[in-house]
C-alpha cells in the first residue's frame, strides 16, 4: 500500500526528515508516535503533498506508483486521504457542496460519472450517523464556527464519504475530550478492512487503546527510532518520550 | 467654458419644453448648481483616487434609441411589469399594472400626479453633489413607481435602462422615483447595460420614499460595457418602522461611481446595504455610501464585498452618521475584499460619525489574497487548484447575492459571475 524508503525532506535550510524507512501493507494499521518536533507533522505534510517541505532523497511508493511526483489532488483521487490535525475553515462554501465536488472529482479521476442527487444524499446521511452528527451540520460552511470535536469528526466523516484506500490521521485526537475521541475512533474502527490502510500519526497513547495498531512506531529528530507491536504504545505511555534522549545518546 | 458645458447648453436647448413651471425652475438650479461646483476631482476628500476629469473634455450628445438590450440580466422573464428604456426613451413595456400600483415615465406620472412629483423629486439631502445636479438640470426622463397604501406587489419590477452602440460619445441622465406608500411592499429591479464601443456616460438618480411600515428591496445591477461611465445617486429616506433592502451588483463600465444615501427618518426602520463588486482590467469602482441614522431604535446592515482581478482598483467609504437624537442605533458594516491579482488594488475608509451615547456601531474592513491553506485543504480532497480557487470566489460573491430574494435573478446574476471568472481564466 505504502512504501516509504530513505524519505528525507527539509523545510527552508532546516532538515526535518533524516532518512524515514515505513512499508505499510493493506489492511494495516500502523501508528507513528513521537514528541514534538520529531517530524510526525512534516511527514504527514509530504506524504499529503504540502509544497512548503522539499524532499531532498527518497521515494515513497502508494499503491505501486511515484506518490511524491502526484499533486495533492491526484494522490486524494488515488486513494489517499489525508485528515488534518487544523482543518481549515472555509466560509462560504458549504459542508455538503464542498463534499459533493470532492466525491465527483474523485469519480471523474476513476472515469465515473457525476453521482445523482439522492444517491449523494443517501451516503451523506448513513455516514454522518457514523459521527454522529446531525443533518444541519451539512448547510454551514466548512468547519466555520466549529469546536475542535466539530472539526476532527468532520475529518472523520469526510473519510467516510471519500472511501479512501489508505488515511492519514494527523494528530487527530489531539485537542479531544474523551467522548470525541471515541466517537473519531469508533468511525476509525467502522472503516478497518483488508484492503484500507491507516496511518496513525499521534502524540499520545490514549488514542490507540481504542484504535488498537498493527504496528507502532517512535519517531525521533527525523528517523524512526524503534518499532514494535502495539504493547510499545504503552510502553511509550508509561515511559513517556524523555527517555530516547538517553538511548539515542548511548547509541551515538 | 469646458467642451462639456458647451454640450450641456446643446443639450438643454434640444430637451423637450418641461410641461410644468416648476420643472423648469429645478432644471435651471440644478444646471447652477452643477457650473458652481464643477466636475469633482481627485483632490476634493470624497472624490480621492476617483478621477472623471476627462469628462469634462468630451462634447456629450444626447443617448439615441436602439433595440432592446439581448443582455440575459436584462431578459429575466420575471413575469411582472417591466420597462424597457433605451437612450433615454421607454422603448417597450411588458406585463400588467397590478392593483395598488401605479407605474410609467416621468412626463406620465407628472401629469398624473402633479405638483406631488415635486415634493417626491427633490430632497433635502445635505449630500446634493455635482452629478446629482446634473441629473436634476435634465430631469424628464425614467421611470416612476407608486405603490398605494397596503398594496403588496407580488411580482418584481424591472426596469432596464440601456444603450445601444452610439453613433459619438452619448449621455443618458434616468431618473427612478420609487414611492411606497404606509404598509406597502415591493420590489424594484433597475438594470443598467449598454453595448458598443464608443464612450458613453449614464448619470443615473434614483429615490426611494419608504412610508410608515411598508417594505422595499431595490436590486440595482451595473452591467454597462468596458467603455462606459457610470455615476449614480441612491437616495432612500425611511419612515417608521420600514424595510429597506439593496442590493447593489457593479459589473461593467470602465468607471463607475454610486453615491449611496440612506436616511433611517422613522424609529424602527431597517436598512440593509449589500454590495458586490467585481471588476477586472482596467475597471475603476467607487461605492461612496452614507447610513444616516436620524432617529432611534433603528437597524442597519452593510456588507459590500469585492473581487478584484488585473490592475482593478475599488474604493468603498462607508459612512455611518448618528444623529444625537438616535439613541440605541445598531450599526454593523463590513467591506471584505479579494484581490485575485497582484495589480488589483482595494481601498477601504470606515468614517463612523457618533453623536448619540447608546448605541452599538462595529465596522470591518479586509483587503486580502485567496487562502492558501484552504486552497490545500480542498486539493487534498481531490479537487483540483482551479476547481479549489473557483469555489472560493464563489463563496464571496455568494453571500451577497444569496440575499436577494428574487431567485431567477439571483441565480442569473451568479451564473453571469461565474462567465466573468471563467473569462479571467481564475
Amino acid at each position: 500500500m505504502l512504501e516509504v524508503k530513505d524519505l528525507r525532506a527539509r523545510v527552508e535550510e532546516k532538515e526535518i526528515l533524516k532518512g524515514i524507512n515505513l512499508h505499510v501493507r493493506a489492511g494495516e494499521v500502523h501508528a507513528i508516535m513521537g514528541p514534538n518536533g520529531s517530524g510526525k507533522s512534516t511527514l504527514a505534510g509530504v506524504l499529503a503533498g504540502r509544497e512548503t517541505y522539499e524532499v531532498t532523497a527518497g521515494t515513497v511508493r502508494f499503491r505501486g506508483e511515484d506518490l511524491l511526483e502526484m499533486e495533492p489532488q491526484v494522490r486524494a483521487c488515488k486513494g489517499l486521504f489525508m485528515a488534518f490535525q487544523y482543518p481549515v475553515e472555509i466560509p462560504g462554501v458549504s459542508t455538503i457542496n464542498f463534499l459533493k465536488a470532492a466525491v465527483n472529482a474523485l469519480r471523474k479521476h476513476r472515469g465515473e460519472g457525476e453521482l445523482d442527487a439522492m444517491d449523494f444524499l443517501t451516503l451523506v446521511r448513513e455516514k454522518l450517523k457514523m459521527v454522529d452528527m446531525d443533518e444541519s451540520f451539512l448547510r454551514r460552511s466548512v468547519n466555520e464556527g466549529f469546536s475542535g470535536g466539530e472539526k476532527k469528526r468532520n475529518e472523520i466523516f469526510q473519510m467516510a464519504v471519500l472511501d479512501p484506500k489508505l488515511a492519514i490521521l494527523d494528530e487527530t485526537d489531539s485537542g479531544l475530550d474523551i467522548d470525541a475521541l471515541k466517537i473519531v475512533a469508533d468511525g476509525v474502527n467502522a472503516l478497518r478492512s483488508d484492503d484500507r490502510s491507516f496511518v496513525v500519526i499521534t502524540h499520545y497513547q490514549r488514542l490507540l487503546s481504542h484504535i488498537v495498531p498493527d504496528r507502532v512506531h517512535v519517531l525521533h529528530d527525523g528517523r524512526i527510532v524503534r518499532s514494535g507491536g502495539s504493547e510499545l504504545a504503552l510502553e511509550l505511555e508509561e515511559r513517556g518520550y524523555g527517555w530516547l534522549e538517553g538511548e539515542m545518546a548511548e547509541q551515538a | 467654458m469646458t467642451q462639456l458645458s458647451a454640450a450641456l447648453d446643446t443639450l438643454a436647448r434640444e430637451q423637450t419644453a418641461p410641461i410644468v413651471g416648476w420643472l423648469a425652475e429645478l432644471r435651471r438650479a440644478g444646471r447652477l448648481e452643477f457650473e458652481r461646483e464643477g466636475l469633482p476631482t481627485p483632490k476634493m476628500e470624497s472624490w480621492r483616487g476617483t478621477n472623471v476629469t476627462p469628462l469634462g473634455k468630451i462634447s456629450f450628445v444626447a443617448a439615441t434609441p436602439a433595440d432592446a438590450p439581448t443582455h440575459v440580466l436584462a431578459n429575466l422573464g420575471l413575469g411582472g411589469l417591466r420597462f424597457v428604456f433605451s437612450g433615454g426613451q421607454l422603448i417597450a413595456t411588458e406585463g400588467g399594472t397590478p392593483a395598488g400600483l401605479w407605474a410609467g415615465t416621468f412626463t406620465d406620472a407628472l401629469q398624473h400626479f402633479g405638483d406631488r412629483m415635486r415634493d417626491w423629486v427633490t430632497g433635502e439631502e445635505a449630500e446634493f453633489g455635482a452629478f446629482e445636479a446634473l441629473n436634476q438640470a435634465f430631469l424628464g426622463s425614467g421611470a416612476v413607481i407608486v405603490v398605494e397604501e397596503g398594496a403588496v406587489i407580488e411580482a418584481p419590477i424591472e426596469i432596464v435602462y440601456a444603450l445601444g452602440p452610439q453613433a459619438s460619445e452619448a449621455i443618458q441622465q434616468p431618473r427612478t422615483l420609487i414611492v411606497a406608500a404606509a404598509n406597502s411592499r415591493v420590489q424594484v429591479i433597475e438594470t443598467f447595460v449598454s453595448e458598443g464601443r464608443t464612450p458613453t456616460l449614464t448619470n443615473a438618480v434614483t429615490r426611494t420614499l419608504i412610508g410608515e411600515n411598508a417594505s422595499v428591496e431595490h436590486v440595482r445591477l451595473q452591467i454597462e460595457g468596458p467603455q462606459a461611465w457610470h455615476v449614480s445617486t441612491v437616495v432612500s429616506r425611511q419612515d417608521r418602522s420600514s424595510r429597506y433592502t439593496s442590493h447593489h451588483i457593479n459589473l461593467g463600465a470602465r468607471l463607475a461611481r454610486h453615491n449611496t444615501l440612506a436616511v433611517l427618518d422613522g424609529e424602527g426602520a431597517h436598512c440593509v446595504l449589500n454590495g458586490l463588486y467585481l471588476v477586472s482590467g482596467d475597471q475603476h469602482v467607487d461605492n461612496n455610501t452614507v447610513l444616516d441614522h436620524a432617529k432611534p431604535h433603528c437597524d442597519s446592515r452593510e456588507l459590500f464585498k469585492g473581487i478584484l482581478a488585473g490592475k482593478a482598483r475599488s474604493i468603498f467609504t462607508g459612512r455611518i452618521i448618528v444623529r444625537p437624537d438616535a439613541q440605541k442605533t445598531d450599526a454593523k458594516q463590513s467591506n471584505p475584499n479579494l484581490l485575485l491579482s497582484p495589480t488589483a488594488l482595494a481601498q477601504t475608509r470606515p468614517q463612523l460619525e457618533i453623536y448619540a451615547d447608546d448605541v452599538r456601531c462595529t465596522h470591518g474592513a479586509t483587503v486580502g489574497r485567496m487562502d492558501d491553506d484552504a486552497i490545500f485543504y480542498m486539493r487534498a480532497r481531490g479537487l483540483s487548484e482551479t476547481a479549489a480557487r473557483n469555489m472560493l470566489i464563489h463563496a464571496v460573491a455568494a453571500e451577497v447575492l444569496d440575499a436577494i430574494d428574487v431567485p431567477r435573478l439571483r441565480d442569473a446574476l451568479k451564473a453571469e459571475v461565474s462567465a466573468r471568472l471563467e473569462r479571467l481564466g481564475t
